[in-house]
């Protein structure tokens, strides 16, 4: 039995829609489209509403020991990370002697921030946003809010962290 | 079954549609809303302030289901179907090839003809006449301005005497300003009205145009003509050969040294018009045994004549006017605008028939890619690019009016330049697809008003570079006219809703 030969090629046969057709969009369309987006405008500032009830931040009870004084020299820097959290902090031996802890992701878009002692700052080398190294406060560059910090107290040889006042009033 | 909607549909079918464009508008302002609602939300929190980010959620909570809302009230669809230029059969491929090299050809040996008393009128002082400025003006403005009327008669030839026939016939036609030329400059005795007369002669020369473009349409399937006559239209490069052929011929020694026609001393001007001699009859003996007549049954003056009614004949002319009368006017005045502004340029005054003839060839080059862009992305939509680049570049020119900015200035001329030879070739496609039947008569039209286009431009950049100092005037008018253009070329061939909208492939 002989077939008969379609005019049309195999593709338009297939999909039998024309260029202009496919790619009309209709004022309906775009207007249920922006809609679409209105409600991921939604979804988005609930996700914001919720995300600290589902995710409670990171929290901890009393004074955790970080390292030994003499593990980090004046100007020096000491990476850890504390039990049941994987938020990167550093502890900064200032020049003057004080000790600082920061969390080490900068607030503008979290890349790893570094002390530079002979400045006394603290540089994001994304963005070159700067913070001093004593109480985290900007000083330059996009960053929107200071370093969090944590509390650091010194005995006898050893340098212990504990959580900041102020943070447990606000969450 | 009928309703309101229906009746009203039929009534307006154009109508936009205010209703669902003023919900559009709503949703995008609710849209904006939410989102500051979401960053300022998304910022308090981060700072750790969390009194806000609850109300901001309820708020946009609120917003999206007032917009959800709104939808239900988006009129319905009216189901129009969407036109598709169908795509024709090429019949005789290998013959319409032919035909267009052939063609372009002929084209191009019209315009170096068309154009032979540009070069002349220059040298006539040398070689022993006497003729004022003024005079020589008028030699030079004869052919140019006869060869546009022209163009409207030669357009209807193809459709009542054949392809074959009315193109070599007006091909052949070329040998009598030529023979005539040569023939009244080689004697310097010749009383002015001779050499008027001559140069009138030459006008048919530039009449091919719409011939051969009127031939090579009749050749193609729709979905290629843009290509095809954007090919053809490579025949303007005519100009830029006679532009550097006839100096060059000038000097030899061809016919006049025999003694038949007479020579006067080292200048030969009668080469200038015998050198195209063998190539006319070169060429018409290759229109007449390489090409052939297109079956077509020949149409009556009436219906051919009935094409200066149509809207559209005349709203292309207006878009041709623009984008031919661009092309001529920034290639023909650069060395005016050249010398009289940039003549303080730091580093000396830029020589400008160094720079002109860029700006020439730039246009003639893009003419065939603006066909071929409008056969795949339609005519209207290249048009509109074309314009809306000449409209920018216009506006920006004032600002490139400085002795120390010449780099900047002839960039921008190039680009307006690149966009008129787009538009050129755009143009010109749109004029068989709007048009089928009368387009011979129609291109006759769109390419007489496009080149009586190229003759105004000049003069008006003259005089406002005369009486006001600087072209800025002459530049900012084109930009308003390129934008007036560029709104009803949007409004007929790339409006999806247009009967005649041009739409690609």
């Amino acid at each position: 039995m002989k077939k008969p030969l379609s005019p049309k090629s195999a593709p338009e046969v297939d999909f039998p829609i024309d260029r202009v057709e496919a790619e009309h969009v209709s004022r309906r369309e775009f207007a249920k489209f922006i809609c679409l987006v209105s409600g991921g405008m939604m979804m988005g500032s609930g996700w914001v509403a919720v995300k600290d009830r589902i995710f409670p931040p990171f929290t901890f009870e009393g004074e955790r020991l970080v390292c030994k004084v003499e593990d980090v020299p004046p100007g020096g820097t000491y990476p850890f990370q504390l039990a049941g959290s994987t938020i990167p902090f550093i502890l900064i031996h200032l020049n003057d002697g004080t000790f600082r802890a920061y969390e080490q992701k900068c607030t503008h878009l979290s890349c790893a921030v570094y002390y530079a002692p002979t400045k006394d700052r603290i540089e994001c080398p994304c963005h070159h946003g700067y913070f001093d190294a004593k109480d985290g406060r900007v000083l330059a560059g996009p960053p929107p809010r200071p370093l969090p910090h944590l509390e650091v107290s010194v005995r006898s040889g050893s340098v212990y962290v504990s959580e900041p006042a102020s943070r447990e009033e606000k969450s | 079954m009928s309703n309101f909607r229906d009746a009203q549909r039929q009534a307006h079918p154009n109508k936009i549609n205010t209703l669902s464009l003023g919900i559009i508008c709503v949703l995008i302002l609710i849209l904006v809303m939410q989102v500051w609602l979401l960053t300022a939300g998304l910022n308090e929190s981060l700072d750790g302030n969390n009194a806000v980010k609850w109300p901001a959620f309820w708020g946009s909570l609120a917003l999206f289901l007032s917009g959800a809302a709104l939808l239900k009230y988006l009129p319905e669809p009216i189901r129009r179907p969407i036109s598709v230029a169908p795509r024709e059969a090429f019949k005789d491929e290998a013959l319409a090839w032919r035909t267009l090299a052939i063609s372009a050809g002929a084209l191009t040996l019209s315009f170096a003809v068309w154009f032979m008393w540009s070069a002349i009128p220059l040298r006539l002082n040398a070689a022993g006449f006497n003729f004022s400025r003024q005079q020589l003006f008028w030699l030079t403005s004869t052919p140019i301005i006869l060869g546009a009327l022209l163009r409207i008669p030669y357009g209807m030839f193809v459709s009542f005497f054949g392809s074959r026939r009315s193109f070599a016939a007006v091909t052949l036609a070329l040998l009598l300003p030529c023979l005539a030329t040569a023939f009244a400059v080689s004697n310097p005795t010749t009383p002015y009205w001779v050499l008027i007369g001559c140069a009138a002669l030459t006008g048919i020369a530039g009449a091919n145009f719409s011939t051969s473009m009127g031939v090579v349409t009749l050749w193609f399937p729709k979905q290629m003509q843009g290509t095809a006559l954007g090919i053809n239209g490579l025949g303007n490069l005519g100009v830029t050969i006679a532009q550097f052929a006839i100096p060059a011929v000038i000097g030899l020694s061809l016919a006049g040294s025999t003694g038949i026609l007479g020579s006067m001393g080292t200048i030969h001007l009668e080469n200038a018009a015998l050198i195209w001699v063998p190539f006319i009859l070169g060429i018409t003996a290759l229109i007449w045994f390489g090409t052939k007549d297109y079956p077509a049954e020949p149409k009556t003056l009436a219906s051919q004549l009935a094409v200066g009614k149509r809207l559209h004949t005349w709203i292309l002319s207006m878009l041709y006017f623009l984008t031919f009368g661009c092309f001529v006017a920034m290639g023909a005045s650069l060395p005016l605008i050249i010398s009289s502004v940039f003549s303080e340029a730091p580093g000396g005054a830029p020589n400008p028939w160094l720079f002109a003839p860029w700006a020439v060839a730039v246009a003639t080059l893009m003419r065939p890619v603006g066909g071929w862009l409008a056969d795949r992305y339609g005519a209207g939509l290249i048009t509109s690019i074309s314009m809306g680049l000449m409209a920018i570049g216009g506006f920006s020119l004032s600002a490139f009016l400085e002795p120390h900015e010449f780099t900047g200035f002839f960039l921008v001329i190039l680009i307006i330049c690149a966009a008129s030879g787009l538009g050129n070739g755009s143009v010109f496609k749109i004029i068989p697809l709007v048009l089928p039947k009368e387009a011979g008569a129609a291109i006759g039209i769109v390419s007489c008003v496009g080149a009586l286009g190229g003759f105004t431009p000049p003069l008006l950049l003259g005089w406002t570079l005369d009486s006001l100092g600087s072209p800025a005037v002459a530049y900012t008018g084109m930009a308003v006219f390129a934008l007036i253009c560029l709104v009803v070329n949007g409004w007929y061939y790339q409006r999806r809703e247009s009967p005649t909208c041009c739409y690609g492939r």
